[in-house]
């Protein structure tokens, strides 16, 4: 836990920052929106969530439609 | 600045990298490692278990031995257990020894006859599945049981797993199909038409000499031992199979006793199907020899006696075909994969024939076309005796 | 809107598709468990039948050479749908590049590293990575030549060596199976080694290319990487028999057998090292283009500073994908064909039919002249 928060904290360091400075806002949104999915993800992995996987649900879906082999 | 700021940040990195890629997670050192040369599995008293038997190739003269390890000789160590599966075995053996198995370097896996025609289909999986486990591992059926081949005291070989390795390592420049590998015997396994072989070898005593023996092969029929070939017989399969560059084929008649050396034998096999749905196969063997040794042929000469002489080595060659053909046919196994071969050339057929194969087998017709070629006859042109009748004439 | 400066050269372009192409091959399972001894085949006719794809792939390439396929996107079907498609790209890449680095995991602990755990390899990978597509696409690229030459090298000395174990009964009989199974082949070796050529609609405004040498070098890399895919599937058919569907890693398994002499053998290193190779290749092109994509979707100049960010989210995502490897090798066969198709095929097929109905993409001339109106 500790690990994956310096991990994340540095990449904040290393990249929002110079995002901020230029005030480059569409940057601070890709890098937010992109950022916090995988903050999200890794803190739910790390708390033992079962994260659904997107390709086995699409998977589930594609075989409900009996396309598959 | 810059500069300063580089050395700092090198400084940092490195001792970071030196801990990260070092691959800490998957070092074995020598001084840890068991290597394993051998593995026996025999029947145990309880059906279910397997008596497992490792032996250990010594790293040095004085290694630290687990509990149930008996020093047999200076350069192996003997662990034996009995456990349900192979798995289970290792583990325990894991857990009582000082150093980690290494599964890399085995050479045998041994098989003990009783084991063998219990059933080993259900025995091997992890001769597949781990990730140290090799195809090219020996597969080879024990006389008897088969942790008394890894304790043989040998002459010849410190490791008896070794002197298996090398001793199949030359059967294989006779003929490939003689080193069965545990890719051969499981595809064949798996195929479930061609049976299975493996090599026997059984320990004998003599005189307090051990020595480890080469019986013939075992015959397999759903991953069940079901009879043996004798080593006269294996010649046959192995002649029947073809690409064979050295070997004897000795021939006896009442003239005298001929052996001759193979230089190369190449069998090619046909098969077809008759109307009646029966399949024949022919097998021309093209063979080149060498007369290794005469003894008697009184009174020919030499012109007449090369005749005479391919003559006989084609009918020993077809002889010893045929009988082991017979043999396989009574046994009904197929180890030849005619099966196969039948599968290959009639594949719409065949899918009728598949299941029908065990009583279309036995059925199966055999013809066997020899050709043999005596290029040299050795050092000399005529032998001694053959000399005498004609200072006679 | 060019976000990287760089430009690369047309050899650096076709190794680049070599490359990318020739690292499935190691992991060309997905096929041979389907379609066993006629996977060859199955890979021939793929390729023979992929050539219309690719050659639509170069159409785009020549149609649009200064716009990448998000910008064809937007350009084709207006801002707000070509976005919405754009997004789901940006999804795909991000998958891919996700899939390729847990397969990178997973095999490197069958083969060398067993006891390391997945988190390690995956955060090494995506670091070095990281750096290089920070560099942008020269650096990306740079060093294709090189892997693509060295696994030519490795393979051939492997399949070599293991020549003599190889039975050609094997190959028999031909054309055995269903004729649902060689479909299904197809389909699988069309969209998971050959379709995935589609990110390079995302790399070719980098490449310095007139209009011919385009058709020439994406044809040579793609031929290249058939060859490459050829040349694991052979000995690996030949070698096993029918024992070429139970194994997870059939070429790591023929390179164990090889033996000669005693003295040349376990080989299997060789397998590791283009392994790891090939795939680092294909994380980082993969890992470049979704940081391309993200950036172009929101206009960002420096896509730089989302390298990182996304190389965090590419791990992350990667460990939700599938649980095991059977979960992955069972929907690569089943779902993915179907899943990739959409992306590969169909999209580009019909962004090509749309622009050219709406006579796109506009000269400048023509630009102009709208402007004037």
């Amino acid at each position: 836990m500790v690990l994956i928060l310096t991990g994340f904290t540095l990449i904040a360091l290393i990249d929002l920052i110079p995002l901020i400075r230029q005030h480059a806002k569409s940057g601070i949104a890709a890098f937010s929106i992109v950022f916090i999915t995988a903050l999200t993800l890794a803190i739910l992995q790390i708390n033992k969530v079962e994260v659904p996987s997107v390709l086995i649900l699409l998977g589930d879906a594609l075989k409900a439609l009996g396309i598959s082999y | 600045m810059n500069r300063r700021i580089r050395l700092v940040a090198s400084v940092i990195l490195l001792p970071v990298l030196i801990m990260l890629l070092s691959s800490c997670w998957d070092n074995h050192e020598l001084d840890t490692l068991f290597i394993v040369t051998g593995v026996a599995l025999d029947k145990a008293d309880d059906p279910e278990q397997l008596d497992i038997t490792l032996q250990i190739g010594k790293t040095k003269s004085n290694t630290s031995g687990s509990g149930e390890s008996n020093s047999q000789q200076d350069s192996t160590i003997l662990l034996k257990t009995t456990a349900y599966t192979m798995m289970e075995g290792l583990m325990e053996f894991n857990r009582d020894s000082s150093r980690t198995l290494l599964l890399q370097h085995n050479q045998v896996l041994l098989l003990g006859s009783a084991l063998a025609e219990q059933g080993i289909k259900d025995r091997i999986d992890l001769f597949l599945r781990d990730h140290e486990a090799r195809m090219e591992v020996l597969v080879m059926i024990a006389d008897g049981r088969a942790d008394k081949v890894l304790s043989a005291k040998l002459d010849q070989e410190k490791i008896s797993g070794m002197f298996l390795a090398r001793e199949m390592q030359d059967l294989y420049a006779v003929s490939p199909y003689y080193k069965i590998r545990m890719l051969d015997f499981a595809s064949r396994l798996r195929d479930g038409i061609t049976s299975p072989v493996a090599p026997i070898v059984a320990m004998e005593e003599t005189d307090n000499k051990q020595e480890i023996k080469f019986n013939g092969f075992a015959v397999f029929k759903d991953g069940k031992m079901i009879g043996r070939l004798n080593n006269d017989e294996v010649m046959g399969y192995i002649w029947a199979m073809g690409n064979v560059k050295k070997c004897g084929v000795v021939a006896d008649c009442d003239m005298g006793r001929a052996v001759f050396q193979i230089i190369n034998l190449d069998t090619e096999r046909d098969v077809t199907l008759r109307p009646d749905g029966v399949v024949r196969v022919t097998l021309s063997v093209n063979a080149t020899l060498n007369i290794g040794e005469l003894r008697g042929f009184k009174g020919k000469t030499s012109q007449d006696l090369m005749r005479y002489l391919i003559d006989l080595a084609q009918s020993e060659i077809r002889r010893k075909i045929t009988d082991t053909f017979e043999t396989t046919q009574t046994l009904n196994a197929d180890i030849y994969g005619i099966g196969t071969s039948v599968h290959r050339k009639y594949p719409k057929e065949w899918k009728e024939f598949k299941n029908r194969w065990n009583e279309l087998f036995p059925d199966t017709e055999l013809d066997v076309q020899v050709q043999v070629h005596l290029p040299t006859t050795g050092q000399i042109i005529k032998s001694m005796e053959m000399e005498e009748t004609r200072r006679e004439d | 809107m060019r976000i990287d400066k760089g430009q690369i050269s047309g050899t650096q372009f076709m190794f680049s598709v070599a490359c990318f192409i020739q690292a499935s091959a190691l992991l060309a399972t997905f096929i041979s468990t389907v379609t066993l001894q006629d996977s060859w085949l199955v890979l021939l006719f793929g390729a023979v039948l992929c050539l219309p794809l690719i050659w639509l792939y170069r159409t785009l390439m020549v149609m649009f050479p200064d716009q990448n396929l998000l910008q064809i996107l937007v350009e084709v079907y207006g801002p707000v749908v070509g976005k919405v498609i754009g997004v789901a790209y940006i999804w795909f890449f991000f998958t891919l590049a996700s899939l390729n680095l847990t397969d990178l995991g997973n095999f490197t602990k069958l083969t060398i590293m067993q006891e390391t755990p997945n988190m390690v390899l995956a955060l090494m990978c995506v670091l070095v990575s990281a750096f290089a597509v920070r560099n942008g696409i020269k650096l990306v690229t740079r060093y294709s030549t090189l892997f693509a030459v060295i696994t030519f090298i490795l393979l051939s000395i492997g399949i070599i060596l293991i020549l003599n174990q190889i039975k050609l009964e094997n190959f028999l009989p031909m054309f055995d199976q269903p004729f649902g199974k060689y479909v299904q082949g197809i389909h699988i070796i069309s969209t998971i080694p050959f379709g995935e050529l589609v990110v390079f609609l995302m790399i070719h405004p980098y490449v310095k290319l007139s209009r011919r040498n385009t058709t020439k070098y994406l044809l040579l890399g793609f031929g290249l990487g058939v060859i490459t895919i050829l040349g694991v599937l052979l000995p690996n058919i030949g070698v096993l028999g029918n024992l070429l569907d139970i194994f997870t890693l059939p070429t790591l398994v023929i390179l164990r057998l090889v033996n000669l002499g005693m003295a040349l053998s376990r080989m299997e290193i060789i397998f590791a090292v283009i392994l790891v190779m090939l795939l680092f290749f294909k994380i980082t092109l993969l890992y470049y283009v979704s940081v391309l994509a993200t950036a172009q979707l929101f206009k960002v100049k420096a896509y730089r500073h989302l390298a990182l960010a996304a190389g965090a989210l590419i791990i992350a995502y990667g460990f939700t994908l599938y649980p095991s490897l059977v979960e992955h090798a069972a929907s690569a066969q089943e779902i993915t064909p179907f899943l990739w198709t959409p992306f590969e095929i169909l999209i580009p097929l019909l962004t090509f039919c749309i622009a050219k109905l709406r006579k796109l993409p506009k000269t400048s001339k023509e630009m102009a002249k709208e402007q004037e109106v």
